[in-house]
């Protein structure tokens, strides 16, 4: 119960400081009051729960507050500050009121207030003040007059909120883009393509081994290449009239390419026997890593100048990956790095993993990289 | 950053999941996910750029909350189920690097709170 005004939950109370008054005389009162309701409610209740405090004092001076609401439940810490100075002089006299209302509230559902406020005052000439406001937010106001606030949040009205309802799902994020390479994947094998999603930096080589790589393999395996870039053609004008079917995405702002993109692009390389699929990715380490596209082997591409940690700090990608090329095996004679470290590194995030180290500028190592797509070709 | 496609993705999966249900559903309040320490996602970046991914839609101001999901491993060698050091691997227990990834690497949406 509050010590203040003695209010009670649902009852009614009044908690009077009675004193004697007497015209012809002065007198100025003062008090301030800090509490605090909290109101749990039944969610179903249909009934409006009302609250009434009753506050009198020194005998002139009634305030009523009624609290009306249907919401599941909510708190509200009321702060009154109430400063009533009186001057009495015969018959007359005036009154001055001045209420400051701090009303912070708590709570998780709409409900409306109305406060009425109703002085009385048992002396002439009598006269009632009455106010009535709707709000959900801290407010300060002074003097008596009327006043209205309007909601500015965002608010349920009271017909939804009874509806918050959990809905389990316990599904990967990616299930549609996994659900469309699983898609793509199926498509490919009933025509008997294989594909290789080719994912590095910017820079490590990508393009070059491929143009090198479809120059061997031409007249040998039917290719088709896909690549990815956010902006130009530039690629794909490379790898053009090497006896494959190139397509170029363009990704504009993403930094990836996701299934959906090589779904709709599929139909325009895969003619005509073409046995292997390159899909050379948008040059990025990390993204994507993430995204199955539907093919059959992931292929990390690393170049020597890169950094023998980059296994180290994008592990996903050389986790994931089928086999890493290690490539620009030229550069090593100019750089003072040790290619037993960058082996090193992939190890480290993937014991065992398979690596190749290629320069398709001298074609040191090209066998063994041209062995391995033969191989995924003959496996199917 | 590919969060903001992880984001769309997860919207447009929520949606279609929401087509099901028999009571229409007019806001998703909260959505609560599973984050693997190699999925590859980064939460910070994912909580940045959801709003975007959410602007309009009915998951339009949801609140994320995040579950944080250790990588385990199950050793092929000694069997024993341990939570290597991201990002390694190698069995906790005798070393081995011949285990198999049993947690960590997925990025799932648990449940949503809608109404």
């Amino acid at each position: 119960m509050c010590e203040d005004c003695g209010c009670m939950e649902g009852n009614e109370k009044a908690y009077a400081q009675m004193s004697a008054n007497q015209n012809g005389h002065s007198h100025d009162q003062g008090h301030a009051q800090g509490h605090s309701h909290s109101h749990a409610f039944d969610s179903g209740a249909q009934e409006k729960e009302i609250h009434i405090h009753i506050h009198v004092e020194a005998g002139v001076n009634v305030h009523v507050h009624t609290h009306t609401t249907d919401v599941a439940s909510h708190r509200h810490p009321h702060v009154h500050t109430h400063n009533h100075g009186h001057s009495h002089d015969g018959n007359a006299h005036v009154h001055p009121h001045e209420h400051t209302h701090a009303h912070p509230h708590e709570h998780g559902a709409f409900h409306e207030h109305t406060h009425d406020h109703a002085h009385d005052h048992a002396t002439e000439p009598a006269h009632v003040h009455s106010h009535s406001h709707s709000h959900s937010h801290a407010h300060a106001h002074g003097g008596d007059g009327g006043h209205f606030h309007a909601h500015d949040s965002k608010e349920l009205r009271p017909s939804e909120q009874r509806r918050s309802r959990t809905i389990a799902l316990e599904t990967n994020v990616l299930a549609n883009n996994d659900a469309k390479a699983e898609k793509n994947r199926n498509w490919l094998a009933k025509r008997g393509v294989v594909a290789v999603n080719l994912i590095s930096s910017p820079g490590s080589g990508k393009t070059f081994l491929l143009e090198k790589t479809l120059d061997a393999l031409r007249g040998e395996i039917a290719c088709a290449v896909i690549t990815g870039d956010m902006q130009t053609d530039n690629d794909a004008r490379r790898m053009m009239g090497k006896g494959a079917n190139v397509v170029q995405i363009e990704t504009r702002s993403a930094c990836h390419l996701d299934a959906r993109q090589i779904e709709e692009r599929l139909g325009d390389v895969i003619a005509g026997g073409v046995q292997l699929l390159f899909i050379e990715n948008v040059g990025n380490l990390v993204c994507p890593a993430a995204f199955d596209l539907g093919e059959q082997e992931k292929i990390a591409l690393l170049s020597v100048s890169e950094g023998e940690d980059k296994p180290l700090k994008y592990p996903v990608l050389f986790h994931g990956a089928g086999v890493t090329v290690i490539t620009k095996t030229d550069l090593l004679p100019h750089l003072e790095v040790d290619i037993n470290a960058y082996k090193a590194s992939v190890h480290k995030i993937q014991p065992g993993a398979r690596i190749i180290e290629v320069s398709a500028k001298t074609g040191v190592g090209m066998d063994d990289w041209l062995a391995y797509l033969r191989q995924l070709v003959t496996k199917g | 950053m590919h969060e903001l496609s992880l984001a769309e993705s997860m919207i447009e999966q929520l949606t279609e999941a929401l087509q099901k249900e028999a009571t229409p559903v007019t806001r998703i309040e909260t959505i609560s996910l599973e984050i693997g320490a190699m999925s590859g996602v980064e939460k910070d970046a994912f909580e940045f750029v959801f709003p975007f991914a959410a602007e309009g839609t009915v998951a339009e101001g949801a609140t994320l909350t995040f579950k944080e999901v250790d990588v385990k491993v199950k050793c092929g060698q000694c069997g024993v189920i341990s939570s290597p050091e991201f990002p390694f691997v190698s069995c906790v227990s005798c070393g081995s690097a011949l285990t198999d990834i049993l947690q960590g690497k997925d990025f799932k949406v648990l449940q949503m709170e809608v109404s």
